[in-house]
């Protein structure tokens, strides 16, 4: 592997408060840091409505306002946050840690799963019978098959509207149908999905079964708040809704993970292959908080600074050199 | 080193459905989809593996967007086995080489 095959020194994936958290040690530490997100502010702490257990916070907050702090601090020391989602991984001895962003290879010295307990959600009837006659995950990936249809992206949290937003460039229509009562998300992206003349919005409807006709989907069915029945037709049914399991399937067995699929590591965050940390939810443990996984992003940081850098022990933030200035080889522990 | 075949539309008919000594997996895929690329290391080594018993072949949505149409294909990655001229098998999604080696072997009955 050359030099020229990197495109970071560490490739962080997940935007939550452990990737964030990671990204901001990394970058003080002089890395070249990217984090890949689908959405800016990812996860579970997004999505919480108030949070009064985070230190410092001394008023409760929703989620998305802290983490929307901790996003900005990464972005303050340099690192780059890249908006995709992360479909798979290769870890070879020799070309890299490879990352499989929206239409790009990353490649890294060393990498942090930071991807949370938001997996999929299971699958509904039909689902998996119709996969690759119209169920689709992405947009980027599968959007263009359906240019000028009707479909249905089913979903409620950002990624989900901003997946329509940009399906709505594409298909004919998009019907959005959300679990929830109303559209959990940023204003502008509510206005962007109202304001947006094939775009229809339907809350309050729990897909049942995704419907088909000789493999091909034709549909889906619902059931609303007062248990009435609805189907909705689309040629395609883009599904975004998650579930509380550890999203590592994308891993595709490239790091061991325990019987419930959350990905095993040592105290230091490092997991089975060698350069490859992992922290915050999508570890197991006693208690899933964000600090705690705020905490675990700053030990993989420091473990993966460690690991690209060489040495015995882990050395601590250098932060306040950073603020003050300090020359490169400081930053980095060069004598 | 044994790596799959970029086939067009041109082309397709003498890769693909004229070819008889052997079975021939087809990756439909588009450049814009991240399961694709995570897939394209996976197929390299497969092709590698299977070299002699299957022929691999790559076709991009970029370059023959009417295929997809005429073999149907809604999604990406989809993996398409043939077997003289003729579908016996199709699947979806980005799999590690040892498993799409297994289902490759269980799609032709081996």
């Amino acid at each position: 592997m050359t030099q020229t095959d990197l495109t970071c020194d560490l490739h962080i994936i997940g935007g939550g408060p452990a990737g964030y958290t990671a990204a901001i040690y990394a970058a003080r530490a002089n890395l070249k840091t990217v984090v890949s997100t689908p959405s800016p502010l990812s996860g579970m702490m997004s999505m919480a409505p108030t949070v009064g257990n985070w230190p410092a916070q001394v008023e409760p907050a929703p989620g998305r306002e802290i983490l929307e702090r901790i996003h900005d601090q990464a972005l303050r020391y340099g690192a780059e946050i890249v908006l995709e989602t992360v479909a798979g991984v290769n870890f070879t001895e020799d070309r890299g840690l490879q990352v499989f962003g929206g239409a790009q290879m990353h490649v890294a010295r060393a990498v942090i799963i930071a991807t949370g307990a938001m997996s999929p959600a299971d699958k509904v009837p039909g689902e998996e019978e119709l996969l690759g006659g119209g169920v689709a995950y992405c947009v980027a990936c599968d959007g263009p098959l359906f240019a000028d249809e009707d479909v249905i992206v089913v979903g409620a949290d950002q990624h989900a509207f901003e997946e329509a937003l940009a399906l709505s460039e594409i298909a004919r229509s998009v019907t959005v149908t959300a679990p929830t009562p109303e559209l959990k998300a940023d204003e502008h992206v509510v206005a962007a999905l109202e304001a947006a003349e094939n775009i229809a919005v339907a809350t309050g409807l729990k897909i049942q079964e995704i419907v088909g006709e000789g493999g091909v989907v034709t549909g889906a069915r619902y059931r609303d708040r007062e248990d009435a029945e609805r189907v909705i037709q689309g040629a395609g049914v883009f599904m975004y809704l998650r579930g509380n399991a550890p999203a590592t399937e994308f891993l595709m067995g490239a790091l061991e993970v325990d019987e419930q699929g959350y990905i095993i590591t040592d105290e230091q965050m490092a997991t089975s292959h060698p350069g490859v940390f992992a922290a915050g939810d999508v570890r197991r443990k006693l208690a899933h908080q964000q600090v705690i996984a705020a905490a675990e992003g700053a030990v993989a940081a420091l473990s993966a600074e460690r690991f690209i850098r060489g040495g015995e022990r882990i050395r601590s933030d250098r932060g306040e050199a950073r603020d003050r200035g300090a020359p490169a080889d400081e930053l980095e522990g060069r004598p | 080193m044994v790596k799959p075949i970029d086939v067009g539309a041109d082309d397709f008919d003498v890769e693909v459905l004229q070819c008889t000594d052997r079975p021939v997996l087809v990756d439909f895929w588009s450049e814009t989809c991240g399961h694709c690329l995570a897939l394209n290391p996976q197929y390299d080594q497969a092709a590698e593996t299977k070299a002699d018993e299957v022929k691999f072949v790559k076709v991009s949505f970029q370059q023959c967007r009417d295929l997809f149409g005429e073999y149907g294909v809604r999604a990406t990655p989809t993996l398409v086995l043939f077997r003289d001229g003729e579908e016996i098998a199709r699947t979806v999604g980005a799999k590690r080489a040892d498993d799409l080696n297994a289902w490759i072997d269980e799609s032709l009955g081996d």
